[in-house]
């Protein structure tokens, strides 16, 4: 009699990775309806045409490349690129900057090296510095200004589709302007923080929108936190290191942007919840998630006040991702029975 | 309880369904006897036990039926009594698959026990509290006694403790694994006999105090414990200490950190921390062994999972064949039939039933598919970091698995994978379903692998490096000995050419002249050896990286010391014979073929031939891997030997004729009379030369051949070859005189 012989161990926890995915996917949902009803539909659509964009291309590598499509196609990874992306990109941005910048995610960043589990960088960012760094004008033009701030109603469906699908950029006029980052970051010069404040932009303190969208994505993190998906280590380590910088090197809000609107504009709550735990391409060791993650906090806030973009979550991510294997080599734990934790990876040394 | 202890928790750890209510909730029940018991002689770490018995011996229950062999081992018992059937090799349950031998006993039904009593009793013993702790160690070995928590180490060896004082003795009873409740069982209905082995097991450390780690999800066995300790009135020493349900809490170092907050060094063991760690089983079964003289030839062990219909737990001998206890347990195989032999979290399922519970089984695990599936296809690793929440020894199980998968075996080292108590934990909670351990398990394997390679070729660069020195020092040696052959072959040239009719005498001369001149080049030659050595010498010493190489070159260097010496010697007396040789050339002094010379030969060649043996026979002992080479060494000497006899006698044959052809070389002026009788000898030399031509060659080819095996007979062979051909010159000289005569 012949019996199965399988190693141990012989049962299995209830975790699985699509399962996974898909709570990731359901906790950015605040984040997209509150980004909705602020600016309309252009979040939505663009997001459903990421995912279509994802999955179809994931399809077809997987394809190409003999794997079972329906099998990996389920782990819900290609969705959850495809989504982040959706929810990054301008709302109002041309369809083929979402095509493009998805597909390449996916195509490029994820599949070619070698697809679930063995991309270096975070394909999203990946997609995301792609048509930033190409499509400048569109990337940063297509922002919407919230129905609060321009006091007439955002763009409806068809609005959206229209400006999205067919460039009706007369209609988008009526819609989009500078986000508040951008707006501060240069008009800061010229004005008083006061003055600044003033402006329809900002509209007062919780009016613009975007604190709505970031408190939004913050509640979904802290959702993923208490379902145990992400940790602390990297939105704590992120969010801490902008605030220090912001406190010490920015203090003085009429030269540079305040601490509140560093936390609460742009990509920030996304980018610390969503994008900087990619746990592929960041670092996996307790002490190097906090490394990692104060990294791309100071570089969030370095790139953002000198450097030439408004934001800058996608450069951040994608430079600590770089040094994320760095960091994993230089932090293990301290194993049980050891006196300290071993440092660095020295081949052919023996332990 | 009656001292607060303070827990601790170890990091990691999961909580997985315990599903231990199926088999906990009716009495242990004593198995039915099968019909044969296949007791394994190996069913503990280190080595198998050695039959004791034959096939046809019939035995009572609890007779020694295997002995152990060496220190780290421990004795058999028969678990009935009945008949040896057979003892052969038969497949056991190991990870492995693999079939060792078992001794096979067919039960006569009568149970009939051996005489044996408890060790007080047998050592007429008043007061059975001071028994010597030597006698107890003795009494656990003779039982048979190995870890019955799950690697089945023998306990008298865990007990000797040596340097390590010994304060805390902790008996395991956290009973981790889901399903199984054997401990659970064992503690509730033998509560008595786990505290009485504790205190035999303090007694033998010498240690203050005993903690027994409960687990908080067997409160019946923790309130059983308790009851027992006032019944033993052992409070003050032994502490039954509750701790929270949480695998793998009853992993020896996990438990360890739980109850004393102290971590096992790396490779270390408990001992070194002062604390011995004891499955409650084997607590028992020392109480059984002990007072009552019963060697370990039963447990319990839990029967669950939903293939089988009546779940519980069966005090069973040892040998039972599983499919027995199985079908005592109405089990109904399932679809993708599995039966694991422990937990499901570290069990292995068995490739059949036909194969019989050992000292460590405690239990057997026969699930349907649907209580536990079978895992789905791995998806990829996605470094979600879970497994490294999950793992009691704090490793980076995704790392780990990324270093296995690429065999990375120094990165996966450098990340401690031997610090991997293969628990599971990470397999568990893994959400791509990886089979971390599995790979784990590979790396391991494979670095062992590894390592006992490496240190065969660090042996063998040992060896090769000093063959080559020998060869070089060799090398030397023989071109200095053939430049003062070919020397002199060209004096005896020159000197026959120049006094063809001063025959006999100046031919004598230049042989016992080359003769002195050879040693000299030998000298000459070995102190060169012997800077060159010296010079290596210090280059090692001032090197450390060859600091290993340094007693090998001390060692050549003396041995070539030695040799000049004897060297200086040699030509000291050479100088004699020379100056006396023109007035007596001794009969055999330039003649290599005398009989006296090939007796030596064939002496020395009889002598080699039994250092030869020896070695080989050492080899063989230490099971070295020099052996082929050796034999082949000893087939060739065995060769030489018969050829230097042979030799010897076929010139005792023709000592006679010989005789006279020396004595021609060795004569004065009467030349005349010598050339009649050295026309017969001169055609017998001519014979004798094409012979020893034909034993060069031979000579020769065997060298080559030796060579080219990389035999260590090359040096023996050259040594020879070299004779042979100072004996061709000889005789080349010979001829070439006698034949102008």
């Amino acid at each position: 009699m012949a019996l199965l012989t399988l190693s141990s161990p012989h049962t299995h926890g209830p975790n699985r990775t699509s399962r996974i995915m898909l709570t990731v996917a359901l906790a950015t949902l605040p984040g997209l309806a509150v980004m909705t009803w602020f600016f309309g539909f252009g979040s939505l659509i663009n997001t459903v045409l990421a995912i279509i964009t994802a999955l179809a291309s994931e399809a077809l590598v997987l394809k190409l490349r003999k794997y079972p499509v329906s099998f990996f196609l389920k782990d819900n990874t290609a969705l959850v690129t495809g989504l982040l992306l959706g929810l990054a990109l301008p709302p109002l941005a041309p369809w083929w900057i979402t095509v493009l910048a998805t597909s390449f995610a996916i195509i490029f960043a994820k599949q070619i090296y070698g697809g679930m589990g063995n991309n270096p960088f975070n394909p999203a960012m990946v997609g995301y510095a792609l048509v930033l760094i190409s499509f400048p004008v569109q990337m940063t033009t297509n922002w919407v200004t919230s129905f609060q701030v321009s006091g007439s109603d955002v763009a409806g469906f068809t609005d959206a589709l229209s400006i999205i699908f067919a460039g009706a950029s007369s209609t988008a006029d009526a819609f989009t302007g500078a986000t508040p980052l951008d707006q501060y970051k240069y008009l800061i010069s010229k004005e008083t923080s006061d003055e600044l404040l003033q402006r329809n932009t900002f509209n007062g303190w919780l009016n613009g929108g975007w604190e709505w969208v970031n408190l939004a994505f913050l509640a979904g993190g802290l959702f993923l936190m208490v379902r145990r998906i992400i940790t602390w280590h990297i939105p704590v380590s992120m969010l801490a290191a902008l605030g220090i910088c912001s406190l010490i090197l920015g203090w003085d809000e009429d030269l540079y942007t305040p601490l509140s609107l560093h936390l609460l504009s742009g990509a920030t709550m996304l980018g610390a919840f969503f994008i900087a735990t990619d746990p592929v391409s960041a670092s996996t060791t307790p002490t190097g998630k906090l490394i990692y993650g104060a990294g791309i906090g100071i570089l969030l806030y370095v790139i953002r006040t000198w450097g030439a973009y408004p934001d800058a979550v996608a450069f951040a991510v994608l430079l600590m991702n770089f040094a994320a294997p760095f960091i994993d080599a230089y932090t293990q734990p301290r194993s049980y029975g050891h006196s300290k934790p071993k440092r660095g990876l020295k081949p052919g040394e023996k332990s | 309880m009656t001292h607060l202890i303070q827990l601790h928790e170890f990091d990691g750890g999961i909580h997985p369904p315990e599903n231990k209510r199926q088999s906990n909730s009716r009495p242990i029940r004593k198995a039915s006897l099968p019909s044969e018991l296949v007791l394994p002689l190996h069913q503990h770490i280190g080595a198998p036990a050695n039959p004791v018995v034959a096939v046809g011996d019939t035995v009572l229950k609890g007779q020694v039926i295997a002995e152990p062999e060496g220190f780290v081992s421990a004795p058999l018992h028969a678990p009935t009594s009945g008949k040896i059937s057979a003892i052969e090799a038969r497949q056991v349950p190991h990870a492995s698959g693999l079939s060792e031998t078992c001794i096979v006993i067919e039960p006569d039904g009568e149970d009939t026990w051996i005489e044996h009593q408890g060790l007080c009793d047998a050592l007429g013993l008043d007061h059975c509290d001071d028994i010597p702790v030597d006698k107890l160690l003795e009494r656990i070995r003779d039982c048979g006694i190995a870890g019955m928590g799950g690697a089945g180490f023998p306990t008298a060896v865990k007990l000797h403790t040596g340097k390590h004082k010994i304060d805390t003795l902790i008996l395991n009873g956290a009973e981790c694994e889901p399903y199984i409740t054997a401990d659970d069982m064992l503690m509730r209905e033998h509560a008595s006999e786990v505290i009485r082995g504790a205190q035999i097991l303090l007694q033998i450390l010498g240690a203050e105090r005993c903690l027994i780690g409960v687990e908080d999800n067997k409160p019946e066995a923790i309130a059983a414990l308790d009851d027992a300790l006032v019944q033993h009135n052992e409070e003050h020493h032994i502490d039954v200490v509750t701790i929270p349900t949480k695998y793998p809490s009853g992993g020896e170092k996990q438990l360890i950190q739980i109850l004393t907050g102290k971590e096992v060094p790396s490779g270390g063991i408990p001992a070194s921390l002062g604390i011995v760690c004891q499955n409650v089983g084997t607590a028992a079964a020392i109480a059984d062994a002990v007072d009552f003289g019963r060697p370990l030839i039963s447990r319990i062990t839990t029967v669950t999972g939903d293939a089988v219909r009546d779940k519980g737990n069966w005090e069973v001998l040892l040998g039972t064949p599983v499919s027995h206890l199985l079908s005592l347990s109405g089990y109904r195989p399932a679809k993708r039939e599995r039966v694991v032999m422990g937990g499901p979290m570290m069990g292995f399922a068995l490739p059949t039933t036909e194969l019989p519970v050992v000292k460590t089984t405690n239990c057997l695990l026969a699930p349907t598919e649907k209580e536990l599936p079978t895992n789905n296809p791995a998806m990829a690793c996605i470094r979600c970091g879970l497994c490294a929440e999950a793992c009691p020894a704090d490793l980076l199980p995704q790392q780990l698995y990324w270093f296995s998968k690429a065999q990375e075996f120094d990165k996966a080292e450098q990340h401690n994978l031997f610090d991997c108590i293969e628990c599971g934990a990470c397999s568990y909670v893994c959400p791509s379903e990886i089979p971390l351990v599995q790979y784990y398990r590979f790396s391991k394997g494979a670095i062992r692998e590894e390592r006992a390679a490496a240190e065969k070729a660090e042996q063998a660069r040992i060896r090769y490096e000093a063959r080559i020195d020998r060869q070089e020092r060799e090398k030397a040696e023989k071109e200095a000995k053939r430049k003062a052959r070919a020397e002199a072959a060209a004096k005896a040239q020159s000197v026959k050419k120049e006094a063809p009719a001063a025959k006999a005498v100046p031919a004598a001369e230049p042989a016992a002249n080359a003769d002195l001149e050879k040693l000299q080049k030998q000298l000459a030659a070995a102190q060169a050896a012997v800077a060159k050595t010296k010079e290596k010498l210090e280059a090692a010493r001032e090197d450390p990286e060859k600091a290993d190489k340094i007693p090998a070159f001390e060692s050549a260097l003396a041995k070539t010391q030695d040799k000049i010496k004897t060297l200086a010697k040699d030509i000291a007396a050479a100088k004699k014979a020379a100056k006396s040789a023109p007035a007596a050339a001794g009969p055999d002094k330039g003649d290599p073929n005398s009989p006296e010379r090939l007796q030596k030969k064939w002496e020395t060649a009889a002598a080699r031939l039994e250092t030869a043996r020896k070695r080989l026979a050492d080899a063989e002992v230490d099971g070295a891997d020099t052996v082929d080479a050796l034999r082949a060494g000893v087939e060739k000497q065995e060769a030489r030997v018969a050829e230097a006899k042979s030799a010897y006698e076929a010139s005792l044959n023709s000592d006679a004729s010989l005789k006279t052809a020396v004595s021609n070389n060795a004569g004065t002026d009467n030349t005349s009379a010598e050339t009649v009788a050295a026309k017969p000898d001169a055609e017998q030399l001519q014979k004798k030369l094409l012979a020893q031509k034909d034993r060069v060659e031979k000579a020769k080819e065997r060298l080559e051949m030796a060579r080219a095996e990389g035999l260590d007979s090359v040096e023996a062979l050259e040594k020879a070859l070299n004779k042979q051909l100072d004996k061709l010159a000889a005789f080349e000289a010979q001829a070439s005189t006698t034949g102008e005569v």
